[in-house]
């Protein structure tokens, strides 16, 4: 069987190209002009074959550097079979429609399992290895940040403060391990809030504590910004990120051009606002947890919830850190808890 | 005999660029390279580039044949994996350490001319037509000068010398392409970057006056959210005029070039693919390369009646890793 393949060859030494005819001849590829005329021939092994890829030309690339390409994708694969080789596997795939949507179903279950269970699984098996202080200076510049741009330093008086450390203190079990250390300061527009750093500062706001009428509420507060210390969540939201960024610079980072490259940012932003619903709710069950084994009811950080929701309702807009699940699920899990 | 008498004002023959890939195509390749990337934990999206490129580069064809994309996936995926390695350290430390994170920006700021021109070297080094390799021949220190320097410059000067860099940068990407042993030209002119980047910001600062007298009326918020797409505009117009500049003021040997972008069609096109990547939540991305694509290549002609007498030029191999570390810190290296 001699199979001519129509093409054009050239030289590798000069931009010319000539149309010509290829044809296998026992184990040799022979290239001739049109007038029959052999222009090159070489051992088939020799002959790197690109592979098939859509509807583009292929090439052969001889050991001499010269090419010849062509159009014709069937006759070079049949070629390529009757020389017993195998071609194509990821061509073949690409090419078949119930494969593509197999492969698109497969993409976005497993990119799913990746995203929202992969990858916050390994963040806290990474986070939980690593050194506690690593992020700790990470804590001194954001609260300088925040002193700098929010903050004014507290006007409760000195003896509330006191009371209040010392409270959470004599609440706490008396060998607890925790590290942690209570700030305050005036919240201005940021209202009543709590903030948490990752080196255990952990940042009331002035209005909070107007805010929050028992003492129990107040140390709802705490447990639950406690949680996000405990369970590291600073540097799993960052191992987190950065990994969704790293991926979705890989997919998408060719597609997009001038505008619309800011796409790109896109999954990482839409993600985490997602983790940190899901951090916020972990440090909710750390909280009830810790309440549940002091002996506090948990219907206090459910009352606590209720009345930052009310206070942040009233001032028009800006609701408690969009970021956070809904209010009302959050309280219902606190009161649930209880009934039991 | 003849001949030479007339070349002067002989008008060279126009061999227009075609592109002809399909998008439904690119979509079966485009979800298979993101299956088996996510299968491999990123390893395949070396092999994912390889292919991607490839089939842009062989569905462009010129004057009968077309250009191929050469780049070995195992040099690819080393420099990704460096890539990657740097990119979690350098965000690890800014994150724990603002002044270490500052320090490790200026390191990068001051290496990016290396890493653009190594990774157009790789690049160009992997570009081929009709079997003769493109190459870029950029020095590290001219590159320093114009990327560095110029950017210092701009600062420095407000951003008044911001056009001239524009022009710096375009002449120093344009002129240092080989193509076989014959180098590219470019004599792009400073008064069209500057009668450009006026008109644009005379366009801005007189809407940014609109915004400001209309602010205690009704129409202010209108004028405010009406920006982004007077920005979208101003952005096609400097794109298509600079693009087509660039193109009409180089020339390869006797080889002219030709790009005849227009700022209307840009912008539609520009919807269109926003519109299809929002309601297919970016499932529409393979559609929207070979869009654009198309729309790019088909404006381009190459004015020339001989194609054919470029003669090769050898060099060593150039690894990618410099093109991968640019692309993980986001190092513009678009013409």
């Amino acid at each position: 069987m001699i199979e001519k393949i129509a093409g054009r060859y050239s030289t590798g030494k000069y931009s010319d190209t000539t149309d010509a005819i290829l044809r296998l001849e026992n184990n040799k590829l022979v290239v001739s002009d049109e007038k029959a005329n052999e222009l090159y021939r070489a051992n088939f092994n020799d002959t790197k074959i690109s592979a098939r890829l859509g509807t583009i030309p292929r090439r052969f690339v001889f050991p001499d550097h010269s090419n010849f390409e062509t159009d014709e994708n069937e006759l070079v694969d049949k070629l390529i079979r009757s020389r017993g080789k195998s071609h194509g596997l990821i061509h073949k795939l690409e090419g078949k429609l119930h494969f593509i949507l197999f492969a698109l179903f497969l993409t976005v279950a497993t990119s799913w399992t990746i995203v929202f269970v992969g990858l916050p699984f390994l963040a806290k098996t990474v986070a939980d290895r690593l050194p506690n202080d690593l992020l700790n200076e990470t804590s001194e510049s954001t609260l300088d940040a925040l002193d700098y741009l929010a903050f004014q330093p507290s006007e409760l008086s000195r003896q509330r403060q006191i009371e209040i450390r010392s409270m959470i203190k004599e609440t706490l079990p008396q060998n607890s391990k925790y590290s942690f250390q209570i700030l305050f300061r005036k919240g201005k527009s940021l209202g009543a809030n709590a903030f948490a750093l990752p080196n255990g500062s952990i940042v009331f706001t002035d209005e909070l504590i107007e805010l929050l009428k028992k003492e129990e509420e107040i140390f709802a507060v705490f447990a639950h910004e406690l949680g996000h210390v405990v369970k590291r969540h600073s540097l799993r939201q960052l191992l987190q990120s950065t990994s969704v960024a790293i991926i979705s610079y890989l997919i998408l980072g060719e597609a997009t051009e001038g505008l619309l490259e800011a796409i790109n940012a896109l999954p990482a932003l839409l993600m985490n606002s997602s983790y940190s619903r899901e951090f916020e709710s972990e440090a909710d069950d750390y909280a009830i947890r810790l309440m549940l084994e002091l002996n506090i009811p948990t219907y206090y950080l459910g009352n606590a919830l209720e009345h930052l929701s009310h206070y942040h309702s009233s001032d028009e807009g800006i609701k408690y850190l969009s970021s956070h699940p809904p209010t009302e699920e959050r309280i219902l899990k606190t009161k649930n808890i209880q009934k039991k | 005999m003849q001949n030479s008498f007339n070349t002067k004002d002989h008008t060279p023959k126009r061999n227009d660029l075609e592109f002809n890939g399909s998008g439904k195509e690119f979509f079966g390749i485009w979800i298979v390279n993101i299956l088996l990337t996510i299968c491999t934990l990123g390893i395949y999206s070396a092999w994912a580039k390889v292919r991607t490129t490839n089939y842009f580069y062989g569905n462009t064809k010129l004057s009968g044949s077309s250009f191929s994309y050469t780049a070995s996936p195992i040099a690819i995926l080393k420099g990704r994996i460096l890539a990657s390695i740097l990119f979690i350290i350098y965000s690890f430390i800014s994150q724990s350490s603002p002044e270490m994170g500052g320090l490790l920006f200026l390191i990068v700021f001051f290496c990016s001319p290396y890493l653009i021109v190594r990774s157009l070297d790789f690049r160009f080094q992997n570009t081929e037509y009709r079997g003769l390799k493109f190459g870029f021949t950029g020095k590290f220190g001219e590159a320093f000068k114009v990327f560095i320097g110029g950017y210092l410059l701009v600062a420095i000067s407000l951003g008044v010398l911001f056009p001239w860099w524009e022009k710096m940068r375009k002449k120093f990407y344009v002129e240092n392409i080989r193509f076989g042993n014959s180098q590219f030209n470019c004599n792009p002119a400073l008064s069209i970057f500057y009668q450009t980047a006026g008109l644009i910001f005379v366009i801005i600062a007189s809407y940014l006056v609109l915004i400001f007298l209309t602010m205690g009326a009704g129409g202010g918020e209108l004028f405010i959210v009406l920006i982004f797409p007077i920005l979208g505009l101003l952005a096609a117009f400097w794109f298509s005029r600079i693009t087509n500049h660039v193109f009409a003021s180089s020339n390869l040997g006797d080889i002219r070039f030709k790009s005849e972008l227009e700022t209307s069609e840009l912008i539609g096109l520009w919807v269109v693919n926003l519109f299809l990547l929002g309601i297919t939540l970016g499932l529409a991305t393979p559609w929207v390369m070979v869009r654009n694509a198309r729309y790019r290549i088909s404006k381009t002609a190459v004015l020339a009646d001989d194609l054919d007498s470029f003669c090769s030029h050898e060099k060593n191999k150039v690894s990618s890793i410099a093109e991968e570390i640019g692309e993980a810190f986001d190092v513009d290296i678009s013409i």
